[in-house]
């Protein structure tokens, strides 16, 4: 046999040898692709270029073009190796079928658009679970969307839409769905399990179009939410639970205007962290973590809700904002000001019986303005850093006014306050920060403006100073006077009274009638 | 006397100068210095000169011809010089109508950064007074202030003049002076006899026309909140024409620091506003002109006999947002369908007599409104002796949804508005079937998805009385080029109309 016949067997051999092995591959794993005519329901055969059904060793790719309905019920058995959705694709679960559960072993990537609709009947449940391997992604990038809609009327917060990640080994690794900018996100209602969030650079102003970023009245378990660069997301009446190990449940890292709603966040590090400007974290309810809220940036204003069992309710690094018409219980440190400048106002602060190291305020570098609320000036710690003597107080309180004036009251009476033995006279045109809001107009009824008005009257309480001592709490005269006509001339006094605030002031319900003051004309 | 007393300001103004109990906006003038002494001989060479640059030659690579610049807004001056005194002493002069120097220019650079459409806005101060303010010019007046200020006839025939060419308005008190907002309110009753100041709701097309706004920080006499943004707006058609923003927004746009005793919306949230109100009436400027057309009106009836005749429902509220639409449905009508039409415009209230006169009415609005005893009943009446009402939101707006499902609920208590499904007769059967229909931009901006008819029916014995849609039908129909509406493009529109009067007529 010459070396010529010698090698033509082996280059039949060799041909074999390739043929074995894309006949291989077809068996054990490869490419499927939707049919790029308008895609049908993933058991069928003709919805499939290969006229077959993908296996647990094939990497699906959906047509740009095509929809694919997921129509079975995969619990036991793998879907596919990998699933990618080329842009302009669809990806939807079957409706009022039942349980419809697609498991993929590996990557699950998407340029297209990825759909869950629970809403039709409660007794469908849809589900992505991201199995096995170390790894288990969910990616969306630039043109896809994500709209998940679980039923909203489900018993013991049932969620039958879900993203979930299971192992087939022993140790369940945490698994992610992340979506780049250009993304839209429309989740309602739906369960992440295992499955981390993180949202990359998404505009929800409405300004690039299809882009879109809201997470509402959804459970989180074992899992973090993240929100990065991203831009007015919304993020309301969501569940989170995590375990120790978890640093965050909802973290914001330059993400401004974010808005962050009756969200129950317990089990964490930290509940939420926010590293980012003009962000109102409101009504959420904050359980059982290190530190409830850390926040970092400009303009954060932490509204109602109410953070308990946590070393360091609040703490506000670095940055201005406002903490109001909530609660702190049982935490070692409710409010913790760093280099901060804050304004705390109508916050009710419960601190853990029998604490003696616990703190309602500890203030370092930063100044703090109370207004109504509860703060005890000896459950207040200030630390003096670089403060000089003539650096403001770190902590000033102030207190609602609401004055009853009873009697016969003339027409176009005011309720006139000043300072009482004011430490220097007031000039002519300066205002007296001592006091806001004064003239104040007698209300039928005979009260002056109620808190919820805005336009109550302040006055300032107490104040502490850097050493800790407490600057004297000033007195107040309070006057019923009848502006001149014209503002020109002397007002035409009635009656006055001369008052000191103290805690009973302290209003906890801001529409209450009740008056802190009565003068009797 | 009423003479005198337009008179007596102008000449108080030239004579008694102000003198105000709160600070301007710009801060005391520093104390004048001694210019420092000349060092510099008389003659003495400098070499200061002018660097002109490298001169380009005729086939050197040219950069992109630079945005199209465009004047956009008038910081509009009124008023008179005040004084003030400060503290310790100095006096302070200063003009009225400034409040802050850099606030317009603030404004349009922002929007120049976040529009960024290739155009170069950029704003220029007017005298309020002077004439000839052209909105196809310059389609913004701006006016800010802290104080007290009584309009000249002048100034007020121009802001009426130009706001109904379909020019925009927009008066924001500098600081949130109470009494600033006073003067605007008691002054644009001089301008609109007729209208009022409305608060906008949540979702007017200014909170969302470029940034979605849901709400904004607040700086109210030290104390911080976060609320909903507040712009008051006296509309023509549902174009918001004159806007007010009671709380300040020019201390956020220059950067300076906030007056404890105002009421200011603070930082981005006041940026993103003021972008906001900029991009709306741009992109509001075709329908102010739309609106500001004169349309046809028929005296009489224009077609006599047995034709199609309906009326537009008159209530206490924004009822006549659509001028001519009756013309346009009729129109369309006649066009499409061959049925005699009348096409004088009738309008009828719920508690005339003569509403029976009408088999089908029309009704439409945008804000919250309330029918009287007397109008609930005359609507349960229509209805119940077989009368038709066809009603949808103006633009698409959410307080009208509101207080239509609210209103006929009071006078239906037993009977709901249920969905119409869109294979429903009324869209799918006859010789026009509306499988699916395209709504406007904004409406796909929220729900991209939307491809059927929304509608809603209230049945009345089995007739479907009372047809209703969340959506805008009326400024499609009437092809009013509204880009804010949230409805049925203007094809679409005058299909689903045809569709719903020939169901009506036959059923």
């Amino acid at each position: 046999m010459n070396s010529l016949s010698m090698s033509g067997i082996r280059g039949k051999a060799t041909l074999l040898f390739v043929s074995f092995l894309a006949f291989s591959a077809a068996l054990d794993g490869a490419e499927v692709r939707s049919n790029s005519s308008g895609g049908g329901k993933w058991s069928q055969t003709a919805t499939w270029e290969e006229n077959r059904v993908p296996g647990p060793e094939d990497t699906v790719v959906i047509a740009g073009g095509d929809k694919v309905l997921f129509d079975r019920d995969d619990s036991a058995v793998i879907s596919c190796a990998a699933l990618q959705l080329d842009p302009e694709s669809r990806f939807e679960f079957e409706e009022g079928a039942g349980k419809r559960v697609f498991r993929v072993a590996g990557l699950l990537e998407s340029y297209g658009a990825v759909r869950m609709d629970g809403t039709l009947s409660p007794e469908d449940h849809l589900e992505i679970q991201l199995v096995g391997g170390e790894e288990g992604k969910f990616a969306l990038h630039r043109g896809g969307s994500l709209v998940i809609s679980g039923h909203p009327a489900l018993p013991e917060g049932r969620k039958n839409a879900a993203i979930r990640r299971t192992s087939a080994g022993e140790k369940t690794t945490a698994g992610s769905f992340a979506a780049d900018s250009g993304c839209g996100i429309d989740i309602k209602h739906a369960l992440f399990e295992n499955v981390s969030a993180h949202f990359n650079s998404i505009n929800n102003t409405g300004i690039r179009p299809n882009e879109r970023l809201n997470v509402l009245d959804s459970r989180f378990e074992n899992a973090a939410v993240t929100f990065t660069d991203c831009d007015t997301p919304h993020f309301a009446r969501n569940q989170l639970t995590g375990e120790a190990g978890i640093e965050h449940g909802v973290l914001l890292l330059r993400t401004p205007m974010a808005v962050i709603k009756g969200n129950k966040i317990a089990d964490y590090q930290t509940g939420i962290r926010a590293n980012a400007s003009e962000v109102t974290l409101d009504e959420n309810t904050i359980e059982k973590v290190r530190t409830g809220i850390f926040a970092t940036g400009s303009n954060v204003t932490v509204r109602g809700g109410a953070i308990r069992q946590a070393q360091t309710g609040i703490l506000f690094q670095g940055i201005g904002g406002s903490i109001q018409d909530g609660s702190i219980e049982d935490s070692k440190t409710a409010i913790r000001c760093q280099s901060s400048k804050i304004q705390v106002s109508n916050m009710t602060l419960r601190l853990p019986e029998g604490g003696k190291e616990s703190l309602a305020l500890d203030v370092g570098q930063g100044s703090v303005t109370v207004l109504n609320s509860n703060i005890d000036p000896k459950a207040v710690k200030v630390t003096k850093g670089n403060a000089t003597p003539a650096t403001p107080p770190p902590v000033v309180s102030m207190q609602y006014l609401v004055a009853k004036v009873t009697g016969n009251t003339p027409p176009g009476a005011v309720v006139l306050v000043e300072t009482e033995n004011a430490a220097a006279p007031q000039a002519a045109n300066m205002a007296d920060l001592n006091i806001r809001n004064s003239p104040a107009p007698i209300l039928p009824g005979g009260l002056t403006p109620l808190p919820r008005s805005m336009s109550a009257i302040i006055v300032k309480s107490w104040a502490m100073k850097w050493d800790g001592g407490l600057e004297p709490t000033p007195e107040y005269r309070l006057t019923v006077i009848v502006p001149p006509p014209g503002g020109e001339g002397a007002p035409k006094k009635y009656k006055s009274l001369k008052a000191k605030p103290d805690d009973k002031w302290h209003r906890p319900d801001l529409d209450s009638q009740a008056a802190t003051l009565e003068i009797s004309l | 006397m009423i003479l005198l007393a337009a008179l007596s300001l102008p000449l108080a103004r030239g004579f008694a100068q102000r003198t105000v109990d709160f600070p301007p906006a710009i801060g005391k003038p520093p104390p004048a210095h001694k210019a420092p002494p000349r060092t510099q001989t008389g003659g003495e060479e400098t070499s200061i000169g002018i660097d002109e640059g490298v001169a380009m030659r005729k086939t050197q690579q040219r950069e992109p011809p630079p945005p199209t610049n465009l004047t956009i807004i008038y910081k509009v001056q009124y008023g008179e010089d005040l004084k003030y005194v400060h503290p310790d002493g100095t006096v302070q002069v200063f003009p009225q109508w400034e409040s802050f120097k850099n606030d317009a220019s603030s404004l349009v650079q922002s929007t120049n950064t976040r529009l960024a459409d290739g155009n170069n806005y950029q704003y220029a101060t007017a005298p309020l007074s002077s004439q000839g303010f052209d909105p196809l010019d310059i389609p913004i007046l701006y006016m800010t202030g802290d104080y007290d200020f009584v309009l000249r006839d002048s100034e007020v025939k121009n802001i009426r003049e130009f706001v109904l060419k379909g020019g925009t308005f927009i008066f924001n008190a500098a600081r949130g002076r109470e009494e600033f907002v006073r003067a605007v309110i008691r002054e644009m009753r001089k301008v609109f006899p007729d209208r009022g100041f409305v608060k906008l709701p949540a979702d007017h097309p200014a909170f969302n026309s470029h940034a979605r706004i849901s709400e904004v920080n607040t700086l109210i006499n030290g104390v911080q909140s976060v609320q909903s943004p507040p712009v008051y707006s006296i509309d023509i058609g549902t174009r918001a024409a004159i806007m007010l923003v009671p709380y300040g927004l020019g201390t956020a746009w220059s950067g300076q620091e906030y007056n404890p005793s105002g009421r200011h919306i603070v930082g981005e949230g006041a940026v993103r506003l003021g972008v906001n109100l900029v991009a709306y009436v741009l992109g509001s400027t075709e329908y102010g002109r739309f609106l500001a057309q004169e349309f046809p009106e028929y005296e009489g009836e224009s077609n006599k006999g047995d034709v199609f005749r309906f009326a537009q429902v008159r209530y206490k509220g924004s009822w006549s947002l659509n001028p001519g639409l009756q013309n346009s449905i009729a129109t369309g009508l006649r066009d499409n369908t061959g049925i005699g039409v009348d096409y004088s415009p009738h309008t009828v209230a719920l508690n005339d007599a003569e509403l029976k006169d009408y088999p089908l009415v029309f009704m439409t609005g945008h804000y919250d409104f309330e029918l009287s005893p007397e109008e609930q009943k005359g609507l349960a009446e229509y209805i119940n002796r077989g009368g038709t009402i066809i009603a949808s939101a103006a633009a698409g707006l959410k307080p009208f949804d509101i207080a239509f499902r609210r209103e006929l609920k009071r006078a239906f208590p037993n009977h709901e508005l249920v969905p119409i499904p869109p294979s429903h007769a009324l869209f799918m059967a006859g010789w026009n079937p509306v499988q699916e229909v395209e709504y406007t931009s904004p409406v796909l901006r929220d729900e991209p998805d939307l491809k059927t008819p929304q509608f809603f029916g209230l049945f009345i014995n089995q007739r479907l009385a009372v047809l209703y849609t969340p959506y805008d039908l009326m400024s499609g129909l009437n092809r009013e080029s509204n880009a804010y509406a949230k409805g049925l493009e203007s094809r679409d529109a005058l299909r689903v109309t045809l569709n719903l009067i020939t169901y009506c007529l036959s059923h």
